[in-house]
C-alpha cells in the first residue's frame, strides 16, 4: 500500500536522524569527497584584492589578529575582574563573619532560640549573560578562603532531589579531594542524595582537619550554596531547601547566596513567610557593568590599547547594544571581537596595523611587510590620504613630493606612509588628552551636566567640536570660573596634557599648536594679569575707559564673573584669554577623526555588519524574500511590464503590488495570503493561486501540477510559521502574522 | 510575462487573479458564485471593447459591474498616454486593465448589493486596505462579524498522494535557475569565512527563506576533511536527541558507556572532548532546523555542547519566531553569529513529514513513526504486537498463493486483545478499545467487520516497511 521510502540524498533517512562524517583518514561516513582547498588552510583566511594579495600579507593579517585580540581579551577579563572585585570581597567578608557567635562558643549556639540561615542577597543586574563569570569568580574567591562552595543553576535544579544532588556532588567533589588526601576513597555516585549526609560529612571533615592540625582554616570555613539565578528556581524547591537547611544549620554553617537580577521583591513574593523568616538576610550590590564598560572604553578606545578603533556609527551600535538592550559585557566583547575579526579578515589594508606598532624612529627595514601595488593603490584612494598629500603640495618642494607620492610606490610606503601613521598616532594621543581635559572640566560642572566617559567618547567621535552642545556647556562652565578656580583648572589641564609621555604636539593638529605650552602661558598670564596687560598695551589702550561697559555686553551669558566686582579689569582680560586658550586647546584635541590620514582604515565603519550578525531579524528576512524577492533574486522576468519599459520604474510601491506568475510558488502563496483575513479557506486560496500560475508564459500547467505546487507552497508556509491548521472550519488555516 | 506581454490574454488573467483573491475574503455566501461567474466571463470579454469606449467617451449605461467613475478615471490616465504613443495601445490596455481590476477586488467587503453600480463608493472600497495592520487584527479578532470565508472545501479537488505529488514536482521546471545558482555560489564563497568565525569561537545560525540542507551538507562535507562532523536532522519528527548524542559519543569520541539523560550526555561530551584521553581535538555539529519540534525543549542541552571550545555548532532555523527559543543566558552560551542564508530552495525533505494536504487515508511510514513517537510504551507495544503478527503472516504467506492482490494480513480483534493482555499491555477491553480508537484516528490501524460479524484489524503497510518501523522503534 505504501511505497518504499526513497531518501533524497545521503543525509536523509526515514529512520535515522543523525549522521556522522569522519575525516578521510578514518573509516566510515558517507562524505569525505575533497573538492577545492581545505577550509582550514590559512585558518580560513582568503586572499583579498581578487586573489592578488601576496601570501605574506595574508599571513601577517592572520598573525596581527591573534596578536591584537589575545591581549585585548586578557585586558577585558582583567578589567571585569578588577571592577567586580569590590562587590565580591564584600560578599566574601560577609561569609567569613557569618555565624560568628556560633563559632566562638558553644553557648552562642544555645542562646539562639530560633534557627536562622545566613543569606546574602546579591543584586547582579539584568545582564544575566555575565552572571556566570561573576559568580564563578565569587566561587573561586570563596574557595580560596577555605570555604566549601556549591554553585547552582536553575536549569539543573527543577526538582528537590536534583538540587540536593547538585549541592552534594559539588561539595563532595571538593571533599573528595580531601578524602583522597586522607587516603579513604569512597564512591560518591552510590550515595543517596540527602542533606543529612552533609552533617556527617561536615563532622568528619572537621575531625580530619583537627587531626591534621590546620584548625584555623577549618574552624572558620563554611558551606556556601550559591543560587546563581534565583528567579529561575521554582519557589517551592528553594523554600523546601531553606527549611531543610535550617534544620541542619546548628550542625553545619550553611550560607546561602541568592543571585538576583531584578529586585528583592522577587524573594518576598516567591518564598513563603516562614522560610523568609528563617533567613538572616544581608544585601549586596554587584551591579558594576557600567563601570566596567566605562573602564573598558577608556582603556581600549580612548587610550588606544588596540590598533582598531570604532568610527562613530559602529561605536553607537556597540553602545546601544549595551545601554538599550542588556547591559551585557559579554555582548560588548562579542561585538568587539567580531569587528576585529572582520577588520583583519576582510580589509586588505589591515596589514598597516603592523606598521602602527613600530616605534617612531624605526628604520625602513623594520617594517614587517612590503605592500603590493594593489594595496598601495588602495592607500592612495583613501580620501584622507588624498587630503594629506594635497596639503603637502603647498610647502617648498611640495609639488615634487606629491608627484613622487602618487607615482612612486616605494616612496609612498617608505616616506609618506610612516608620516601619516605618525600623525594618526599623535592624533590619538592628543584625543586621549582631550577627553581627559573634558573630564577635568566636567568635575567643576554641576552634577547634571557630567557625562560618563562612554558618552564623552561618543561626542568626540560623532560631532564636530562646534556642533556639540556638551562641549559648549563645558566652555560655559569655564567662563563662569573665578581666577583662583581657573588657576586650579589650568593646573589640572596641564597635568592631563603632560601625563602621556612623548606626544609630538606638532603632529597632533595641522597648525601644530603646542597644548601644554598654551596652557602654561595661560596660567602665567592669570598669575600676573597686570604684566600681561602691559605686554599688550596697544589693545588695552585702544579699549581704554569704556572697557568695563563693553565687558558688560561681552559677558552677557556669564553672570557670575560679571557680578564679582572684586575682579580688576586686567584680571578680567586675563580670564578671557584663559577661556580662549582652553577653548583653543580643546578644539585642537577633540577635532573629529575624519581629517586624520588613514582614518578610513583604522576607524571601523561596518556597523551594519555588526547589527545583522548579532541583532538579526530572521522574520523580516523571510518576509522580504517572499514579499519582495527582487532583493534576493535580481531577475528580469518578475519585473512588471511597465517597469521594464521605464514608464513606472521609479514607482517601486506600485511594482510591489503585482503578483507575477514567474515568481516562486511560495512567494505567490505568501502574497495571496496577505490579502486575506484571519481565517483562510484553503480551496479558495488554491483557486487564486491557480489563476496566477495559469498566466505563465509556457503552456498552462496541468491541474494536478498546480495542485501539487500549491500544496508544497502551503506546507512551506506552515513550516515557516505563517499559518497554522485549525479545527474551527473544514479546510481552513489561521493566518498568524500581520503587517509587512 | 516576457513572451506574451500585451496580448489580450494576459490582461483578463490578471483580473481573474484578483477576483479569485477576493473569493478568499468574500463576505457573503453566494458571493463566491458571482465572482466565479465573473471569472468565467472575463476571458471572453474582448479588450477591444475598452478601446471602443476610449473612442466613445464615458459609456451611457453600465450594466457591467465596474464602476463608471472608475472607468472614467482609468480612461483619463490612459488617454494621456495614448496621445503620446499611437502604437503603444497594447501596453496601455494592460495598464488600464490592471488598475481597474484592482478595484473590484475589495468591493465584496462592504457593498451591500451584488448588482448595480455603486457610484461614489470608491472611497469606501479603499477602506479595507487602508486600515493599519494592527487595527485589522483586532477587528478580525474581536469584531464579531469579521470577514467570513466561503464554505468551499478541498474535497472539490482530486486527491493526490504524497508520492504522486513528489513525482509531479520533480517534473516541474525550476524558476530563476540562473539567479539562484548565483545566489548559491555567493553563499559558497563564504564557507571559509564561516570556518574562521567558528575557529574564533562563534556558533553560527543561518536563517532566511529556502531549504538550507543542501548548502550546509556541502559545508559539512568540506569540514569533514579536517575533523569529525555530526549532522542532526532537527526537522525529523521522531528525532531522539539522546540517541543522537549517544551516536556522537560512541562513534566520534569512542565512549562505550553512554547512559543517562540528554543533559547528562551533553555534559559528558562537553567534559570529555579535548582531553588527552579523548584524542579528538575538535568536532563539528551541524543541526538542520534547531527549531525543530523535537529539539525545542532541548535547547539548554545543545547550548551546553555549543559552549565547549572544542565543539563548533552550525545550525539553521526556518520558523519565523525561532529566536524566541533562546533566553539571554542560553543565547550567550550558544554565542551565535547570525547569517542570512536565503536560498529559495524548496523544503522538500523538511516538509515531507507534513501530511497536511495529501490523502489522509494514506498515512505512510513517516506518519506512523510520527504518531508512535508521541505514544506511551504500552501503546507502542500494542502496535508492535500487530506489526509482528502481520510480518509473520506475510512471511508464511509467501509460499502459498496470496488471497487477494495487495491485501495485508488482518488479525481478529479477539486474538489481538488476548495477545496484548498476555503481554500485560492492557488490562481491560475498554482501555484496549480506546487505544485502538486513537490509532484509528491517526490512520495507523484500520479495522473492518468480516462477513461473520467479527472485527478484523490491520496496519495498512507492507511487511518490509513495518520491519523498518519496528527497527527504528528500538
Amino acid at each position: 500500500m505504501a511505497e518504499a521510502y526513497r531518501p533524497m540524498d545521503a543525509y536523509d533517512s526515514m529512520t535515522d536522524s543523525t549522521f556522522i562524517l569522519k575525516p578521510p583518514g578514518r573509516q566510515g561516513g558517507p562524505g569525505g569527497a575533497s573538492k577545492g582547498g581545505a577550509l582550514s588552510a590559512d585558518g580560513g583566511f582568503v586572499r583579498l584584492l581578487q586573489g592578488r594579495e601576496p601570501a605574506e600579507s595574508l599571513a601577517l593579517r592572520r598573525r596581527l589578529f591573534e596578536e591584537m585580540w589575545a591581549p585585548l581579551e586578557a585586558l577585558l577579563v582583567e578589567i571585569e575582574r578588577e571592577v567586580n572585585s569590590v562587590g565580591i570581597l564584600e560578599v566574601c567578608d560577609f561569609v567569613d563573619s557569618s555565624y560568628a557567635q556560633i563559632e566562638t562558643s558553644e553557648k552562642g549556639r544555645l542562646a539562639q532560640p530560633f534557627a536562622e540561615v545566613a543569606a546574602a542577597v546579591a543584586f547582579a543586574g539584568v545582564n544575566t549573560d555575565d552572571h556566570g563569570k561573576l559568580f564563578q569568580s565569587l566561587q573561586g574567591q570563596l574557595q580560596a578562603r577555605g570555604h566549601h562552595v556549591a554553585l547552582l543553576e536553575s536549569q539543573y535544579c527543577g526538582l528537590q532531589p536534583n538540587m540536593h544532588r547538585c549541592v552534594l556532588e559539588q561539595l563532595f567533589g571538593s571533599l573528595h579531594a580531601d578524602l583522597d588526601a586522607g587516603g579513604s576513597a569512597s564512591e560518591p555516585r552510590s550515595v543517596a542524595y540527602d542533606l543529612g549526609l552533609l552533617g556527617l560529612w561536615w563532622a568528619a571533615a572537621r575531625d580530619r582537619a583537627k587531626q591534621s592540625g590546620s584548625s584555623a582554616a577549618t574552624t572558620t570555613s563554611k558551606v556556601v550554596v550559591i543560587l546563581q539565578d534565583f528567579e529561575g528556581f521554582p519557589p517551592m524547591v528553594v523554600d523546601d531547601f531553606i527549611r531543610i537547611a535550617t534544620s541542619y544549620c546548628d550542625a553545619v554553617p550553611i550560607v546561602l547566596v541568592l543571585g538576583l537580577a531584578t529586585s528583592y521583591e522577587c524573594v518576598q513574593q516567591s518564598l513563603t513567610k516562614v522560610s523568609i523568616s528563617m533567613l538572616n538576610v544581608e544585601r549586596f550590590n554587584l551591579q558594576r557593568s557600567k563601570q566596567c564598560i566605562d573602564t573598558a572604553i577608556r582603556r581600549i578606545f580612548v587610550e588606544g590599547a588596540a590598533a582598531l578603533l570604532f568610527g562613530a556609527e559602529a561605536y553607537k551600535s556597540l553602545l546601544d547594544q549595551f545601554l538599550l538592550y542588556s547591559f551585557s559585557i559579554a555582548g560588548f566583547v562579542k561585538k568587539l571581537k567580531y569587528a576585529a575579526m572582520d577588520f583583519f579578515y576582510a580589509h586588505p589594508l589591515s596589514v598597516l596595523a603592523g606598521m602602527l606598532a613600530l616605534p617612531l624612529g624605526a628604520s625602513v627595514g623594520a617594517c614587517p611587510i612590503r605592500l603590493c601595488s594593489d594595496q598601495i593603490e588602495l592607500v592612495r584612494m583613501q580620501r584622507s590620504v588624498q587630503r594629506f598629500v594635497e596639503r603637502q603640495a603647498e610647502g617648498e618642494g611640495g609639488k615634487a613630493f606629491v608627484r613622487r607620492a602618487l607615482t612612486d610606490d616605494a616612496f609612498l610606503q617608505d616616506v609618506v606612509l610612516p608620516q601619516m601613521l605618525r600623525r594618526l598616532v599623535a592624533y590619538r594621543q592628543g584625543y586621549c588628552v582631550g577627553i581627559d581635559m573634558a573630564a577635568e572640566i566636567q568635575a567643576l560642572a554641576p552634577e547634571s551636566a557630567r557625562k560618563p566617559v562612554r558618552t564623552l567618547h561618543y561626542y568626540g567621535l560623532s560631532r564636530p567640536f562646534d556642533d556639540c552642545a556638551h562641549w559648549k556647556a563645558l566652555l560655559a562652565t569655564v567662563r563662569r570660573l573665578k581666577p583662583a578656580e581657573m588657576a586650579l583648572l589650568l593646573q589640572g589641564l596641564s597635568r592631563a596634557a603632560e601625563r602621556p609621555a612623548g606626544i609630538d604636539w606638532a603632529l597632533v593638529s595641522e597648525d601644530g599648536t603646542d597644548v601644554p605650552r598654551a596652557l602654561r602661558d595661560a596660567a602665567e598670564m592669570l598669575a600676573d594679569p597686570d604684566k600681561a596687560a602691559a605686554d599688550a598695551p596697544t589693545k588695552a589702550a585702544a579699549a581704554g575707559a569704556p572697557r568695563r561697559t563693553r565687558a558688560r555686553t561681552e559677558v552677557a551669558g556669564r553672570p557670575l564673573r560679571f557680578f564679582d566686582s572684586a575682579i580688576s579689569d586686567a584680571q578680567l582680560c586675563a580670564l578671557d584669554k584663559c577661556c580662549e586658550a582652553v577653548e583653543a586647546v580643546l578644539r585642537v584635541c577633540l577635532r573629529p577623526y575624519h581629517d586624520v590620514p588613514l582614518s578610513e582604515v583604522f576607524y571601523y565603519r561596518h556597523s551594519h555588519l555588526l547589527d545583522t550578525t548579532f541583532s538579526a531579524q530572521p522574520r523580516a528576512a523571510v518576509q522580504t524574500a517572499l514579499g519582495r524577492p527582487r532583493y534576493y533574486i535580481d531577475c528580469d522576468c518578475c519585473a512588471p511590464a511597465d517597469a521594464k519599459d521605464g514608464v513606472a520604474s521609479d514607482d517601486a510601491e506600485g511594482e510591489d503590488q503585482r503578483i507575477m506568475p514567474t515568481m516562486e510558488d511560495a512567494s505567490i502563496a505568501y502574497r495571496l495570503h496577505q490579502e486575506c483575513g484571519r481565517m483562510i479557506n484553503v480551496y479558495d486560496w488554491y483557486t487564486s493561486f491557480a489563476s496566477v500560475v495559469e498566466g505563465q508564459g509556457r503552456a498552462a500547467p496541468s491541474q494536478s501540477e498546480i495542485q501539487a505546487r500549491f500544496m508544497r507552497a502551503v506546507e512551506e508556509m506552515r513550516f515557516l510559521g505563517f499559518i497554522k491548521a485549525t479545527q474551527r472550519k473544514t479546510d481552513h488555516v489561521v493566518r498568524l502574522t500581520w503587517g509587512a | 510575462m516576457t513572451s506574451d506581454r500585451g496580448t489580450p490574454r494576459t490582461a483578463p488573467r490578471a483580473r481573474t487573479r484578483f477576483d479569485m483573491g477576493m473569493a478568499l475574503t468574500a463576505t457573503r455566501k453566494g458571493r463566491r458564485t458571482l465572482l466565479t461567474d465573473a471569472t468565467h466571463e472575463t476571458p471572453t470579454r474582448p479588450s477591444a471593447e475598452i478601446t471602443d469606449v476610449l473612442k466613445l467617451g464615458p459609456p451611457a449605461e453600465t450594466d457591467d459591474k465596474e464602476n463608471s467613475s472608475e472607468e472614467v478615471a482609468a480612461l483619463c490616465s490612459v488617454a494621456g498616454q495614448a496621445v503620446e504613443s499611437e502604437n503603444g495601445d497594447e501596453d496601455d490596455e494592460d495598464d488600464e486593465d490592471d488598475s481597474r481590476s484592482a478595484r473590484p477586488a475589495y468591493r465584496g467587503h462592504d457593498s451591500g448589493s451584488d448588482s448595480g453600480p455603486d457610484h461614489g463608493g470608491g472611497d469606501n472600497d479603499d477602506f479595507a486596505d487602508a486600515r493599519p495592520a494592527y487595527e485589522r487584527y483586532f477587528q478580525d479578532l474581536h469584531g464579531g462579524r469579521g470577514p467570513k470565508t466561503s464554505d468551499n472545501t478541498l474535497s472539490k479537488l482530486p486527491r493526490l498522494t504524497q508520492a504522486q505529488s513528489r513525482a509531479i514536482l520533480a517534473r516541474v521546471p525550476a524558476k530563476h535557475e540562473r539567479e539562484l545558482a548565483l545566489l548559491g555560489s555567493l553563499h559558497q564563497r563564504q564557507f571559509r569565512q564561516w570556518y574562521f568565525e567558528m575557529e574564533c569561537g562563534f556558533s553560527i545560525v543561518f536563517y532566511g527563506f529556502g531549504s538550507k540542507r543542501r548548502l550546509l551538507n556541502g559545508l559539512a562535507e568540506r569540514l569533514a576533511e579536517d575533523a569529525p562532523v555530526a549532522i542532526i536532522n532537527g526537522y525529523f519528527p521522531a528525532l531522539n536527541l539522546k540517541q543522537s548524542l549517544e551516536k556522537i559519543a560512541s562513534e566520534i569520541l569512542g565512549l562505550a558507556d553512554t547512559t543517562g539523560s540528554p543533559a547528562d550526555l551533553a555534559a559528558l561530551i562537553h567534559g570529555y572532548i579535548g582531553t588527552a584521553a579523548c584524542g579528538v581535538e575538535t568536532m563539528y555539529i551541524v543541526v538542520h532546523n534547531i527549531d525543530g519540534q523535537c529539539l525545542r525543549k532541548h535547547q539548554a542541552t545543545l547550548a551546553v555542547l555549543a559552549s565547549s571550545p572544542h565543539i563548533r555548532l552550525l545550525a539553521s532555523i526556518d520558523h519565523i519566531e525561532a529566536p524566541l527559543l533562546w533566553d539571554s543566558s542560553t543565547a550567550t552560551r550558544f554565542n551565535w553569529a547570525w547569517h542570512d542564508l536565503t536560498t529559495f530552495e524548496p523544503y522538500a525533505v523538511e516538509t515531507s513529514y507534513e501530511n497536511f494536504a495529501a490523502d489522509t487515508r494514506d498515512v505512510g511510514p513517516r506518519g506512523v513513526l510520527h504518531v508512535l513517537a508521541s505514544l506511551t510504551e504500552n501503546a507502542k507495544g500494542i502496535f508492535r504486537v500487530l506489526a509482528e503478527y502481520q510480518i509473520a503472516e506475510s512471511v508464511m504467506e509467501d509460499g502459498a498463493a496470496p488471497r487477494r492482490a495487495g491485501a495485508t494480513p488482518e488479525m481478529p480483534f479477539s486474538s489481538y486483545f488476548a495477545a496484548c493482555r498476555d503481554q500485560f499491555l492492557v488490562s481491560s477491553e475498554m482501555t484496549f478499545r480506546s487505544q485502538l480508537t486513537e490509532f484509528r484516528d491517526h490512520q495507523v490501524i484500520q479495522s473492518r467487520h468480516a462477513a461473520d460479524g467479527s472485527e478484523l484489524v490491520t496496519i495498512p503497510l507492507d511487511a518490509a516497511t513495518l520491519g523498518t518501523i519496528l527497527e527504528s522503534m528500538d
